[in-house]
């Protein structure tokens, strides 16, 4: 399965390169003439793929590994943080309680920091003697737990983030065998996160591109429908979210079914 | 006849020439042999990890200096001076090693910190600080995956080897390769369950080297406190406190080290017999 999940990685890899390739062509050609309506709707293409492929079900990936989590090792919370490489900060992406989303803490600090700092999981208990930890938890969540076990999502060398499981529910402590399995739930959640990460950043790299483009062309217009797809407030319709989702899912059920929704889509839009 | 010049990277090569030595026999090699009566006097002692809070009661002034690496422009620097412990965890394996070796000298190499994000350059600079001061055993409870810094980590490991310094090092907790723990000249250790701090097995299928305590461990803690803890980190400072014990009686060798560990190790015991 790890194998299968580094071979995915490094597919993924492959398309993110040949999609820099397509973009910056693409730029080249968006710089001559005709390019507004192909841009259209290339946005509204890569907003639609961006959040299918991306936030949406990124954030439902995270909510199952959370939950998953839980009940895998009994525990009353488990929480997702993501290093931001740019500030040094850990964030919290993902969280039972979701009063602490989006909150950031230095990566040097606590208990997740040093997991993030040695790569090395560790679980603690009675962490509440400790007042510095204690008070920094209690600031950062209003809530300090008992005992805490953290692991890194480690990307071939590099820490990504870490996942933190609190408080089994029988009150004992985490033990080797708790830590190894949070070892290996840790690595194909590291390589659903390094994926996103990388759709969220062509992504956003598509954006950039087309609003340099729009800008150049004087398109007022367009500019502003990008700027507000990068400031991510392009929410696509339910429906169209949930016809993207049924192509994805037909295009995984073989050759026969593909043609047969393409010949059926095609007479919807002869038409309509 | 003329005296035959050798080089003076050699060896003595002929019978009337070579060192006394007082080998013991494997079935003399039990732990009161070993470490009976000691209490790590005169045996120096190296935490590389994230600081060790000095004056922590469970210490008892244990804590004879250390070193800073920290980050500047051209690299990493290591500066002596005192600090605290950023953390805990160096502290905790300190706290242990004092408990089983109550006279051996603790120093302290911080390799982790704001800017260092666990570097593995710093990894290296806080090992070789401690193999060129002549520690004579470090705890290594931390480990690099960057492989760009596995042959200097493993130049340094061999010159510990050969000066006579002792690395003990964790094996890590997750299922990845990090080094130096998978380098032979080193001696690797994981967790058992068992509470007994003087109780470690032999495990005969490596890497891992040798099981000894580690977890729910007591352990102190940064801020002067105490935790409970659970990992191979807390398990490695139990064969350093028992490896400063036998370094404080006999002077060994690091291969003789590891085969005397060999020997006194509970499973290799039962099965020889259930000796002392």
């Amino acid at each position: 399965m790890t194998e299968d999940l580094q071979r995915e990685l490094v597919a993924a890899r492959a398309t993110v390169a040949d999609q820099a390739v397509e973009i910056r062509q693409l730029r080249e050609e968006l710089a001559g003439a005709n390019g507004a309506a192909p841009l259209r709707d290339l946005l509204q293409l890569s907003t639609v793929a961006g959040e299918t492929i991306g936030s949406s079900s990124y954030r439902a990936l995270l909510l199952g590994i959370i939950e998953a989590a839980c009940r895998l090792f009994d525990a009353a919370a488990a929480s997702v943080l993501i290093l931001d490489h740019e500030t040094n900060e850990l964030v919290f992406v993902a969280a039972t309680d979701k009063s602490v989303l989006g909150l950031r803490f230095p990566s040097h600090q606590g208990i997740a920091g040093w997991v993030a700092m040695t790569g090395e999981p560790i679980a603690v208990s009675d962490v509440r003697r400790d007042p510095r930890f204690a008070s920094g938890f209690a600031q950062s969540t209003g809530y300090v737990p008992r005992s805490i076990m953290a692991a890194p999502l480690l990307l071939g060398d590099d820490v990504e983030g870490v996942i933190e499981v609190l408080d089994k529910n029988d009150n004992t402590s985490f033990g080797l065998d708790d830590m190894e399995m949070l070892g290996l739930f840790a690595h194909p959640i590291a390589i659903a996160v390094g994926q996103a990460q990388m759709v969220t950043n062509v992504g956003r790299m598509l954006l950039d591109t087309l609003a340099e483009v729009a800008e150049g062309r004087g398109d007022t217009g367009l500019a502003g429908l990008i700027g507000r797809a990068l400031a991510g407030d392009a929410e696509p319709s339910e429906q169209t979210l949930a016809l993207a989702r049924l192509v994805h899912t037909i295009g995984r059920r073989g050759e026969r079914a593909r043609r047969l929704a393409l010949d059926i889509l095609e007479s919807v839009a002869r038409n309509t | 006849m003329e005296e035959p010049v050798l080089p003076a990277f050699s060896w003595p090569t002929r019978p009337e020439d070579q060192p006394d030595i007082s080998p013991v026999a494997w079935r003399d090699i039990t732990p009161e042999w070993a470490w009976g009566g000691s209490t790590g006097k005169g045996v120096k002692v190296c935490i590389v990890d994230s600081g060790v809070e000095a004056d922590h009661p469970a210490l008892e002034g244990a804590v004879k200096g250390g070193v800073v690496v920290q980050r500047s422009p051209d690299g990493v620097v290591v500066r002596e001076e005192p600090h605290e412990d950023l953390f805990g965890h160096g502290t905790a394996c300190a706290g242990i090693i004092h408990s089983l070796a109550p006279e051996a000298e603790i120093y302290s190499a911080r390799v982790l910190g704001q800017n260092l994000k666990g570097g593995g350059d710093a990894l290296v600079a806080g090992v070789r600080w401690a193999v060129e001061n002549g520690m004579d055993v470090i705890n290594l409870s931390l480990s690099t995956r960057k492989y760009e810094h596995v042959v200097a980590l493993h130049d340094l490991a061999d010159e510990a080897y050969f000066r006579g310094t002792v690395i003990v090092a964790a094996a890590n907790n997750m299922p990845v390769n990090s080094y130096p723990w998978l380098f032979a000249s080193v001696i690797s250790v994981a967790s058992h369950a068992e509470p007994d701090p003087y109780t470690f097995y032999y495990n005969p299928n490596p890497p891992v080297e040798f099981t000894a305590p580690g977890v729910d461990l007591e352990l102190a803690w940064a801020g002067k406190t105490t935790s409970v803890g659970t990992g191979n980190s807390y398990a490695t400072p139990h064969i350093v406190g028992i490896a400063a014990l036998i370094q404080g009686k006999h002077r060994l060798a690091p291969f003789h080290l590891k085969t005397v560990l060999y020997y006194t190790s509970k499973n290799v015991r039962e099965a020889l017999g259930g000796r002392p």
